[in-house]
C-alpha cells in the first residue's frame, strides 16, 4: 500500500510536484520551469528559485493535505550534479546534464579504456555523466576532495531535506562511475580520470528513506516524521510507474525521449557497446536497465511554436488536423520536407551532443505544417532507428509522458513499428512511480488510464516503402559530421 | 521620344523615354501567361498591350525590343509558328541536356561556344522539340529567339508573310543559343545541326548600332516607319543601360539571380559556371545565374507568415550567422550549380537557433551566399569585380543590403529605381536614330562598408559540402 507522498519530478525543462494521497490519486499538483543559470563555463541550476518553488509548493497545501503526508520521493534526471560538502554547502555548481565541461577529461581516454568503461559501467563514454563533471569540479577544487561527494540533483534535494548524502543506485549507474558487476563505485574507472573513489557517495535505494530534518519540517510545516527518499531517474522511476515487465518497452517522452528495456543482467557485448546502448540499474528489485535516450523528443512542440511563431493551442489544434489527414490518407510522404529532428545533440549509435538537425526538400509550395509533419515523421523514423539498435522483439510499447496526448505522433509511431502502442493518459507517471518506490510496493499501469493505439497494415505498408525509397538520403543526412 | 520593349518571362513592359535625358516618360505593361510552354502570339500580343497601357508610341521615334534569351520560336516556311514555345525556364529539356553533353561532351560546348550547355539554352530545346514532337520539327524551316520574332513581327512580318529570311537578332542573343562562337562571332552551325538533326534558317547577326529595320503598316498601336534597334537579350540591354565598364559586376536579384561582368574576351569555363555571353557593345558578358533568388524570400515569408518587409525586418533582429542556422534556398532546383532535383534544406538546426528572426536571416543569407558564391566562380575565371551593383526588385530590402554588404570586400552601390532592360533597349532605339548610343546618366548609391563576416559564406560552403553539392558530378 503507498502512502501519502509528495513527489519532486526535476525535469529537464519543467520541475513537477505532486501529491498523492494513500490511494495513489493525485491531489494536488504544479509545475515550473526548470530554473537554471550559466556560470560563464556552462549550464547550472538555478538553486535558490529551485528550493523556493519546492518549499512554496509544500507551504501552500492546505494544513489538513500538510499533515497527512508521510513520505517526500524525489525523482530527476540522470547525469546532472556537483559537489557537495557534509555541512551540505556546494563545492561546486550543480551542473545540469547536458553541460560538457567536463568532456576534455575524456577525449585523452584510449579505444581500450573506452572499451574498459562500457565493460564495468555499461555506458559509453560521454561528458554528460556525472564522472567528467566531477574530475572538472575536483580539478577546480585543487584536487583535495576532503568530505566533498558527487551528488546528483535529486540527490543533492533530499539531502537538504534529511541532511543525508546518499546516491541511489538508479542515478549512480548514470556517472559512468559504478561497476554494475559489483554493485560497487568502481576505483579502476575512478582512476581513469584522476578521482578518488570516495568521492562517491554510499548507496542507498529507494526504499530506504532518511528521516527529514526538524529544521526543514519546520520550514515547510511537515510532520517530522515524514522520510525522504531518493526514487531515481526519472526514466527509470517511469519504468516503476508504468509498471514495465521484462519483454515490454517503456517509451519515456519528456523533453527528451527515452526507450528502456528491463533485463536481468547487463548488455555488454560489442553491438550494445558500438551501439552506444547504456546499462544501468533498475530502482527497484535486481533488474538492469537497457536504455537510450533521443535528445529531442517532446522539446520539438516547444521549439516548432518559438519557430512558427504560434500558441500551444493552435499547434495543437494543427497537430489534430494533420492526424485526422494521415489516417485518412490525405498527407503525401514524398511531398513533406524529410527532417533529421537532431535540435539537441543526436541519439544513439553516435550520442554527439554536438549534432544538429536538418530540414530537406523544401519547396516553395512547402507550408507550416508539412514541416510539422515532417518533424513527427522524423521522429517516429529516429525512434524507430533507435530501437533497432536493441535487437530485441517488443512484446508491448508503453507510451508515457507528454507523447500520449500528440496523437499525430503517437500513429505515426505505431504505424512505423507496425506494432500497437499503448498509451497512459495520466501525465506524471513518473511521479507515480516515485510514491510506488517510496512505499516500496510496485505500481500497476492499468491505473493510469492506458488507451491503446492501433497500427494499420496498410500505412504501416506505405511507410515502410516510404522509409526504404528515403533510407538512402535520411543515412546520408545522419552521417554528417558535427 | 523613343520606346525601349522588354519581352520577359513573366510580363511585356513597353517605357517612353526623352532622347535627350533617357528620363522615363510613361510606361505600359502586360502580363504573359505564367505556363512554361507558352504560344507565342501571346508575347506579340502583350506587347501590343503594353504599349496601348503606355499611352501608344505613336510620338516616338524609334523603338527597340529586348526580351527573355534562349527560348526558341519554331516558325515555318511561310513564317507561321509551328507549335508552342519551351521558356527556358521549363525544365522538361533536363534530359535533352544530358544526352547532348554525354554526346559531345560538357567540356566541347563550354571549348566551341563558352556555354556550360543547360537545359535552358536553345540548343537544349531543339533538341527537346526533335524528340517530342518530331513533326513540329520536320516543319521547322527558321528559329528564332524572343526579341529577333518580335523584331520581325514588328517589322511586319507573321504568319503567311513568308520572308523568314529577314529574321534578325544580336550577338547578346545569338551567345545564348548554344551555337555561336564568340571566338569567332558567327555560327556553329554544325552544333545546330547536331541538336536539331537539320539546318534552319537562323537569323542574321547584327552589329551593335545597326538597325533591325523599320515599323511595317497595319500594326494596331505602332507608327508604320519608325526605325527599330537591334535589340538585345534582357542582360545585356541592363548591362548597357547601367553603362557597366571592366571591374563592374552587376547581381540582379530578382525572381531568379544573376551575376555578369563585361570583359573584352569570351570566357570559357570548364568548371561550368560561368556562360559566355556577348554584350550589346561589341564586347562579352560572362554571366552566372541561379534559379533561386527573391523567390527564396516569398518562400521564407510564406512559411513564416509574414510580408517581404517583416521578413527583412526580422533577419536584420538576428546575428550574422544566423546562430549556426543555414539555409541553402534550392527551393525549385538550381542551374548553377547544376542541381534540378534538388530543393532548399535547412542546416545545423537547434532548439536554441531554431527562432523566427534567424529563420528570416538564413533564408536571405542562403540567398545571398548563391549569388555570392557566383561572383567567386567569376574571380575562377580572372574575372574580378571591383565594384559590385546590385539591382532587381530584392535590391531594396535592407537585410539583402547589409548582408551583402557583410560578404564581399568590393564597394556595392544601388543603381537609382529604373527598368534597366527597357532603358537598354530605350538607348539601342535611340542609337538607331543617331548613329550611337547615348550617354544618359544613371545615379548610384553606395552602400556603407561594413565589417565583414566571414562566417555566412563559411557556413553556407560547409553546407554545400555536406550534401555534396560543392563539386556535382559533370553532367
Amino acid at each position: 500500500m503507498v502512502l501519502p507522498t509528495i513527489t519532486v519530478d526535476v525535469g529537464t525543462t519543467s520541475v513537477k510536484l505532486c501529491l498523492f494521497d494513500s490511494s495513489a490519486e493525485l491531489v494536488a499538483s504544479a509545475r515550473h520551469a526548470t530554473p537554471t543559470a550559466t556560470d560563464g563555463t556552462g549550464e547550472i541550476y538555478d538553486l535558490p528559485t529551485l528550493l523556493r518553488d519546492v518549499k512554496q509548493f509544500i507551504q501552500d497545501l492546505r494544513p489538513t493535505l500538510r499533515g497527512l503526508v508521510q513520505r517526500i520521493a524525489i525523482a530527476g534526471v540522470g547525469e546532472s550534479g556537483g559537489l557537495v560538502h557534509s555541512d551540505l554547502s556546494l563545492a561546486s555548481p550543480m551542473i545540469l546534464w547536458h553541460d560538457q565541461r567536463g568532456a576534455g577529461y575524456l577525449a585523452r581516454l584510449t579505444a581500450e579504456e573506452r572499451s574498459l568503461i562500457y565493460r564495468v559501467t555499461g555506458l559509453p563514454v560521454s561528458g554528460n555523466y556525472g564522472l567528467s563533471k566531477t574530475a572538472w569540479a575536483v580539478e577546480r577544487m585543487g584536487g583535495a576532495t576532503g568530505d566533498v561527494r558527487w551528488l546528483n540533483i535529486a540527490e543533492y534535494l533530499a539531502a537538504l531535506m534529511s541532511g543525508e548524502r546518499r546516491s541511489e543506485p538508479s542515478l549512480a549507474s548514470r556517472t559512468m562511475a559504478l561497476d554494475l558487476a559489483s554493485g560497487g563505485w568502481s576505483a579502476e574507472v575512478c582512476g581513469l580520470v584522476g578521482l578518488d573513489v570516495s568521492v562517491f557517495p554510499e548507496l542507498r535505494s529507494a526504499a530506504e528513506g532518511f528521516p527529514i530534518t526538524a529544521a526543514f519540517a519546520e520550514e515547510v510545516g511537515l510532520d517530522t516524521g515524514v522520510r525522504v527518499h531518493v526514487a531515481g531517474h526519472d526514466h527509470m522511476v517511469g519504468a516503476v510507474g508504468a509498471g514495465l515487465q521484462p519483454g515490454e518497452l517503456l517509451n519515456s517522452t519528456g523533453t527528451t525521449e527515452g526507450l528502456l528495456f528491463l533485463r536481468d543482467a547487463p548488455r555488454l557485448d560489442e553491438h550494445a557497446e558500438h551501439s552506444k546502448l547504456a546499462n544501468g540499474l533498475a530502482c527497484a528489485g535486481t533488474d538492469y536497465t537497457l536504455f537510450a535516450s533521443i535528445p529531442t523528443g517532446g522539446s520539438t512542440f516547444a521549439t516548432l511554436q518559438q519557430m512558427l511563431g504560434v500558441d500551444a493551442d493552435r499547434l495543437t489544434a494543427c497537430l489534430s488536423d494533420l492526424h485526422a489527414r494521415y489516417v485518412s490518407d490525405q498527407i503525401d510522404l514524398y511531398a513533406v520536407p524529410l527532417v533529421l529532428p537532431q535540435f539537441r545533440g543526436s541519439p544513439p549509435p553516435t550520442k554527439s551532443p554536438s549534432a544538429r538537425g536538418l530540414i530537406s526538400g523544401l519547396r516553395t509550395d512547402t507550408r507550416v505544417e508539412d514541416i510539422v509533419f515532417g518533424c513527427f515523421l522524423g521522429m517516429a523514423l529516429q525512434f524507430n532507428d533507435v530501437l533497432e539498435l536493441f535487437r530485441v522483439s517488443t512484446e508491448r510499447v508503453k507510451v508515457i509522458g507528454p507523447a500520449s496526448g500528440n496523437p499525430l505522433w503517437l500513429q505515426l509511431k505505431a504505424d512505423m513499428l507496425g506494432t500497437p502502442l499503448v498509451a497512459s493518459r495520466f501525465p506524471e507517471v513518473v511521479s507515480r512511480g516515485a510514491q510506488a518506490l517510496a512505499a516500496g510496493v510496485a505500481s500497476a499501469w492499468e491505473e493510469t488510464g492506458p488507451h491503446d493505439v492501433d497500427h494499420d497494415p496498410t500505412r504501416h505498408a506505405r511507410l515502410t516503402e516510404w522509409r526504404t525509397d528515403v533510407r538512402a538520403q535520411w543515412q546520408h543526412l545522419k552521417g554528417f559530421p558535427s | 521620344m523613343v520606346a525601349g520593349i522588354d519581352s520577359s518571362t513573366q510580363s511585356c513592359k513597353v517605357t517612353v523615354r526623352d532622347l535627350a535625358t533617357g528620363e522615363q516618360v510613361r510606361h505600359g505593361k502586360a502580363s504573359h501567361p505564367p505556363q512554361t510552354i507558352v504560344d507565342p502570339n501571346a508575347w506579340w500580343e502583350a506587347l501590343l498591350i503594353a504599349v496601348q497601357r503606355a499611352g501608344g508610341i505613336d510620338d516616338v521615334a524609334a523603338v527597340s525590343v529586348s526580351g527573355q534569351q534562349h527560348t526558341p520560336i519554331f516558325l515555318d516556311a511561310t513564317g507561321d509558328v509551328v507549335c508552342d514555345s519551351p521558356l527556358w525556364n521549363d525544365t522538361g529539356s533536363h534530359t535533352h541536356m544530358v544526352a547532348l553533353n554525354s554526346e559531345l561532351g560538357r567540356e566541347e560546348w563550354i571549348r566551341r561556344t563558352g556555354l556550360p550547355l543547360t537545359l535552358s539554352d536553345t540548343a537544349t530545346k531543339l533538341r527537346w522539340l526533335r524528340d517530342t514532337d518530331p513533326e513540329s520539327a520536320r516543319r521547322t524551316a527558321a528559329v528564332a529567339v524572343v526579341h529577333d520574332w518580335l523584331t520581325w513581327r514588328l517589322m511586319g512580318y507573321g504568319s503567311g508573310t513568308g520572308g523568314i529570311d529577314q529574321l534578325t537578332t544580336d550577338r547578346s542573343e545569338a551567345s545564348g543559343t548554344a551555337y555561336w562562337s564568340g571566338d569567332t562571332g558567327e555560327y556553329c552551325v554544325d552544333l545546330f545541326v547536331h541538336a536539331f538533326g537539320k539546318t534552319a534558317v537562323l537569323p542574321r547577326i547584327l552589329g551593335p548600332l545597326d538597325r533591325a529595320g523599320a515599323t511595317a503598316r497595319g500594326i494596331p498601336g505602332i507608327p508604320a516607319g519608325i526605325p527599330i534597334g537591334v535589340g538585345g537579350g534582357d542582360n545585356a540591354a541592363a548591362a548597357l543601360a547601367l553603362d557597366i565598364v571592366g571591374g563592374d559586376a552587376v547581381m540582379s536579384l530578382g525572381t531568379s539571380g544573376v551575376v555578369y561582368t563585361r570583359s573584352c574576351a569570351p570566357v570559357h569555363d570548364l568548371n561550368g559556371y560561368v556562360c559566355s555571353y556577348a554584350d550589346a557593345t561589341g564586347h562579352h558578358l560572362p554571366l552566372v545565374a541561379t534559379l533561386n533568388a527573391a523567390r527564396n524570400f516569398d518562400a521564407g515569408a510564406a512559411l513564416l507568415g509574414c510580408t517581404y518587409a517583416e521578413l527583412s525586418e526580422m533577419a536584420l533582429q538576428a546575428r550574422p550567422g544566423a546562430d549556426g542556422l543555414t539555409l541553402l534556398p534550392f527551393f525549385e532546383g538550381e542551374r548553377t550549380p547544376d542541381l534540378p532535383h534538388a530543393r532548399a534544406s535547412l542546416h545545423d538546426v537547434s532548439l536554441a537557433n531554431f527562432t523566427r528572426p534567424n529563420f528570416a536571416r538564413a533564408v536571405i543569407e542562403g540567398t545571398v551566399a548563391s549569388q555570392v558564391a557566383m561572383l567567386e566562380a567569376m574571380e575562377a575565371c580572372g574575372l574580378r569585380a571591383k565594384r559590385l551593383m546590385l539591382i532587381g526588385g530584392a535590391a531594396a530590402s535592407s537585410a539583402v543590403q547589409t548582408i551583402l554588404a557583410q560578404m564581399v570586400d568590393v564597394p556595392v552601390v544601388i543603381p537609382e529605381l529604373d527598368e534597366y532592360v527597357t532603358k537598354g533597349a530605350a538607348m539601342q532605339a535611340a542609337s538607331a536614330l543617331t548613329g550611337s548610343f547615348p550617354t544618359w546618366t544613371a545615379a548610384v548609391e553606395a552602400l556603407p562598408q561594413i565589417p565583414l563576416e566571414e562566417r555566412i559564406g563559411q557556413q553556407h560552403k560547409a553546407a554545400m559540402a555536406d550534401l555534396g553539392y560543392l563539386n556535382p558530378a559533370p553532367r
